[in-house]
């Protein structure tokens, strides 16, 4: 693999792995023939996001086929997020200095070399060691699930604004003509003395607004946000793909030359167990799921316990 | 009175003595052609802020004898920072006499406050003062600090090693780092735009500890140029040249070379 970003691609570049380090350590590179993937599952694998870069994304992108022992179509490797961060450290002119940055996947198989070439004559080789591989194989179709919305990122950003840094879950209770967004579960009785917040919106404020079965989903607020930063960043909108409570959310950032999803697991409606669907279509995060979820309950007890000791 | 100065403005002091604050005390050492404050450590780091005599409104200095004492550095950059960032501040600092107290008078500007801080000084224990005019150089680089501070952040902040080699012929000027993560190589060709000025008559590889190159990353941070030399045992030796509305001061950064490598 041998690919090269020109330099006013930098800056996508760099957001994009800015938004990727939100979620998740681990980097996932991934040479498909007519694009390079890079991917990011948290920790818990509830969360996995990818940024799809069309090959006229890069001034010269070529993949190897001497590599036919390999019979697997794609080439990945991961490495630590931060080793690619300290490289792309959030900087203005910097990104400007920059002629190219090439990214290279050959000779050594435990390394990846990024070559940066900077106006002023220098060039900068970093060899950045990868890290044991694991396969995670994440199966969806976006088309197929039935409820879309649509609208600007920084709509999102704005209702974003009603909430506060340190609410983790988000609800959305969506009707044929509403969209409800709220910090809490209302079917849950957990008296949190925190605030709560909810926001109504009309079907009217969005650009496409596709519901075909209502639902009541919960999701995290974490991967969301970094999303809806990223969507903002190039004034793009979001399209949320959404089934139902428990299966997972997918929203879709896009433009000519690139394509980010962020595939979000949700809570299922009886909020213990995640649905079997779920589990098939999103195969890694069914165990994790309920792990997260007993700490939660237990963090939900413990708060309830306390409020009434006081 | 041992030595007496006046300053009407010393933030760009102050940012100074802040990035030089590695450890908590400093050597003071006024002379005739400025102040001079070291910082030491190990025997193999020493970071030396001048500040010249004439960035002082007034200055007075006893010449019959060599003055020398060690304050904590943290208190002194306290005290300076004692109004904020906002508003303008004069300081008059005097030390009367051996074993009394560096005497700092802080007057804000517009407000009529002025502050009276004593710090206790010490004498000072000998320590060995680097110089790389002791050693024979063949080489000498000066380049454009903003430049190299981009590409000098760009590593990684675990790097462990921090090797510098300088040769006649290509890749010339390298920096090579290693860490857990991997290693990077940076190479500034000395036709670059950010080099200045490019001596060198023979090859010279050596390496030093990261984490006290970390230290004068901050320093180059506010510096405007840099002067790099390497001694023939290895010594690293950097002049750095900081700028802020026509004042100008100087620190001077040495370290050793790592023992036993190569």
């Amino acid at each position: 693999m041998n690919c090269v970003i020109p330099s006013g691609n930098i800056r996508i570049i760099n957001k994009a792995l800015h938004t990727l380090a939100k979620v998740g350590d681990e980097l996932y590179i991934d040479a498909k023939q007519d694009y390079l993937q890079f991917a990011t599952i948290n920790q818990n694998k509830t969360s996995y996001v990818t940024f799809d870069f069309q090959s006229v994304f890069f001034s010269s992108y070529e993949i190897g086929n001497n590599r036919s022992v390999d019979t697997s179509d794609a080439l990945t490797c991961k490495l630590h997020i931060k080793a690619m961060l300290n490289i792309f450290k959030l900087k203005g002119p910097k990104e400007k200095n920059i002629d190219w940055c090439k990214i290279e996947f050959e000779n050594d198989p435990t390394r990846i070399l990024l070559k940066l070439k900077y106006k002023q004559d220098i060039i900068v080789n970093h060899s950045i060691r990868l890290i044991d591989m694991e396969y995670i194989s994440v199966a969806y179709d976006k088309d197929k699930m039935p409820n879309k919305i649509n609208t600007a990122g920084s709509f999102y950003g704005q209702i974003l604004t009603n909430f506060q840094l340190s609410d983790e879950d988000m609800s959305l209770e969506i009707k044929r003509n509403k969209v409800t967004i709220r910090n809490y579960d209302v079917a849950s009785d957990n008296v949190g003395n925190r605030i709560r917040s909810q926001v109504v919106l009309n079907s009217k404020e969005f650009t496409l607004y596709q519901i075909n079965q209502e639902c009541n989903i919960t999701m995290c607020f974490k991967p969301f946000r970094a999303a809806v930063a990223f969507a903002e960043a190039f004034t793009l909108p979001i399209l949320m793909n959404v089934d139902s409570g428990g299966k997972p959310v997918i929203m879709t950032i896009k433009n000519a030359i690139f394509e980010a999803n962020f595939i979000l697991s949700t809570l299922s409606p009886d909020g213990l167990t995640q649905s079997y669907a779920t589990s098939n279509m999103f195969s890694t995060a069914d165990k994790s799921k309920n792990t997260e979820l007993t700490k939660d309950d237990h963090t939900m007890i413990e708060n309830i316990n306390w409020d009434s000791d006081f | 009175m041992k030595f007496c100065a006046e300053l009407s403005d010393f933030k760009l002091i102050y940012n100074v003595l802040r990035s030089i604050t590695f450890r908590e005390y400093a050597i003071i050492h006024p002379t005739e052609e400025g102040l001079k404050v070291t910082v030491e450590e190990t025997k193999c780091v020493e970071t030396s802020a001048y500040i010249p005599a004439s960035l002082f409104t007034s200055y007075n200095v006893d010449t019959t004898e060599d003055i020398q004492f060690k304050v904590s550095l943290k208190l002194l950059t306290e005290c300076l920072h004692i109004y904020g960032d906002d508003g303008s501040s004069s300081l008059k600092l005097s030390y009367e006499t051996t074993g009394s107290p560096l005497c700092l008078v802080l007057k804000h500007n517009e407000e009529n406050i002025s502050i009276n801080c004593e710090i206790q000084t010490m004498n000072t224990d000998e320590f060995l003062e680097l110089n790389i005019s002791d050693e024979s150089t063949s080489n000498k680089i000066v380049l454009n600090a903003n430049a190299l501070s981009e590409v000098l952040n760009e590593l990684d902040p675990t790097s462990d090693d921090f090797q510098i080699s300088i040769s006649p012929d290509p890749p010339y000027f390298r920096i090579t780092t290693s860490s857990a993560m991997g290693e990077s190589t940076i190479d500034i060709s000395k036709n670059s735009e950010m080099v200045e000025l490019y001596e060198c008559s023979k090859k010279l590889v050596s390496t030093y500890a990261f984490s006290n190159i970390k230290q004068i990353l901050k320093v180059l941070n506010l510096a405007s140029k840099v002067s790099i030399t390497i001694g023939e045992t290895g010594l690293l030796a950097l002049q750095l040249v900081v700028n802020s509305n026509e004042m100008q001061m100087f620190v001077e950064y040495y370290v050793t070379a790592l023992f036993g490598l190569d």
